[in-house]
């Protein structure tokens, strides 16, 4: 008979891990039930609607749809990581400033999603970013101003990245 | 939605995979899990143990020759879209595999997975019968190869038996430059209500070489449009003979399944336009 139980050692938000679940343990479920991280929400759970997006070894993923035993040995991220201490992750700053929520349900995946997207993809245009955010339903259908945020969040990640100086002499010279 | 008890392994090498699928009959194979895990909660699959393959470093590998391409199984969909070589032999693995489902779901789901699940409204189906692709499987007893022709017997279901695994996708043949995936999707799901690859050769004086070309979502499995290969054959891609070969193409497809949402006689049409779209990609500017 198989041992239904399952060991598994993994890194959650950068904290090495070690968990004893059933092996029909889901990720959504390991991190919301087991760890306590409530942040990642579960909407579906039928992997439509992304709500559950949390990042496994950098990709966006559905946590919904993955068995915690998968993760085994992976870095996960969830929405609870995002931030820096108390430094705002760009997306965050970027959703609170263009108000990308509605009821907020989504907004744990919708920023997941977007924060992937804006470390692999630097297209601004709305057909670019709502092709990404195809992995995401927002019951409210509040897409444009998500749009807006994912578009807001490349320009404060670019910001960032700019060196002070740099943005000062562009600053002059325009 | 919660799936029954299950146990888990994870196997380090194809060969402890197939030993572990040899000693029980209700085990199941896990890779990218984007079909099975799903099944498994709507209780639709209910195996005793999950062989975990996904870490075997085996089906992960890509194979990309001039005349025969090798893509292990568990190469996952994102995957297929950043391989710079893959990407310039055959661009239609990427234009299928780009609108599949969705960033996450390309970032689990893998080329073997969507072989075996034989869905029949899966985008790279398409792809397989245009390119003749060749399963290549092992099992604890030995090997084989199923060619495409062989491979879909019915919707959800493979010539993949039991104890057998998909260890990866060969697509053998010269392959065309001219090439071409086109899909109409379903507005909810993003399935294919239509899907269609198209790949060809023009001669120099223009004629159509070694046309293959196939039809997924539309029909209640998808085919090959034989009639509209053998038909373009020696002829010239225009208008004219794009518009009878995507209408003898589409009467190449069984399409029985009357689901009232979406009746045949709308979906073969939808076969021919596609059809027509993917092959009108093909034919000189």
């Amino acid at each position: 008979m198989n041992d239904s139980k399952v060991t598994i050692n993994l890194s959650v938000n950068g904290q090495d891990t070690t968990v004893r679940v059933p092996s029909r343990t889901l990720l959504s479920e390991l991190l919301r039930d087991t760890l306590g991280l409530t942040g990642t929400h579960v909407g579906c759970d039928t992997s439509q609607c992304g709500v559950c997006t949390v990042w496994m070894d950098g990709l966006a993923v559905k946590s919904c749809t993955i068995l915690a035993a998968q993760a085994d040995q992976s870095a996960v991220v969830t929405v609870e990581g995002l931030a820096r201490g108390i430094t705002l992750h760009p997306v965050q700053r970027a959703f609170q400033a263009e108000h990308g929520l509605q009821c907020g349900f989504c907004t744990p995946g919708a920023m997941m999603l977007a924060a992937w997207y804006i470390q692999h993809h630097h297209e601004t245009s709305e057909t670019a970013i709502r092709e990404a955010l195809d992995g995401l339903i927002c019951r409210c259908t509040g897409y444009e101003n998500i749009v807006r945020s994912v578009q807001r969040a490349l320009a404060f990640q670019q910001e960032d990245e700019t060196p002070v100086a740099a943005g000062r002499e562009e600053e002059v010279s325009s | 939605m919660i799936a029954a008890e299950i146990g888990y392994e994870r196997a380090k090498t194809i060969e402890e995979a197939l030993s572990l699928l040899s000693q029980d009959v209700d085990a199941k194979l896990l890779s990218g899990g984007h079909s099975l895990v799903p099944l498994m909660k709507l209780r639709l699959a209910q195996p005793s143990t999950l062989i975990d393959v996904s870490k075997i470093p085996e089906l992960r590998t890509l194979d990309v020759e001039s005349e025969r391409i090798t893509i292990g199984a568990g190469v996952r969909y994102f995957e297929l879209l950043g391989d710079t070589r893959l990407e310039e032999l055959m661009p239609v693995i990427a234009q299928a595999t780009s609108v599949i489902a969705d960033p996450q779901v390309r970032h689990r789901g893998t080329i073997g997975g969507a072989a075996v699940h034989a869905d029949p409204t899966s985008d790279l189906a398409a792809v397989f019968l245009a390119l003749e692709a060749r399963f290549h499987i092992r099992s604890a007893a030995g090997r084989r190869i199923v060619p495409i022709e062989d491979w879909y017997l019915a919707p959800l279901t493979s010539a993949l038996e039991r104890d057998e695994m998909l260890v990866a996708v060969e697509f053998p043949r010269p392959i065309p430059r001219r090439q071409a995936y086109v899909k109409f999707s379903h507005p909810a799901s993003g399935y294919a209500l239509a899907g269609v690859a198209a790949i060809m050769d023009l001669t120099q004086h223009g004629l159509v070489q070694g046309a293959g070309i196939a039809v997924t979502g539309a029909a209640t499995m998808p085919f090959r449009a034989s009639t509209a290969e053998a038909w373009l054959q020696g002829r010239p891609l225009n208008a004219e003979s794009v518009a009878m070969a995507a209408q003898v193409g589409a009467d190449d497809g069984t399409y029985d399944a009357d689901d009232g949402q979406y009746p045949a006689v709308y979906r073969k049409n939808l076969a021919r336009v596609m059809l027509a779209r993917a092959l009108e990609k093909l034919a000189p500017q």
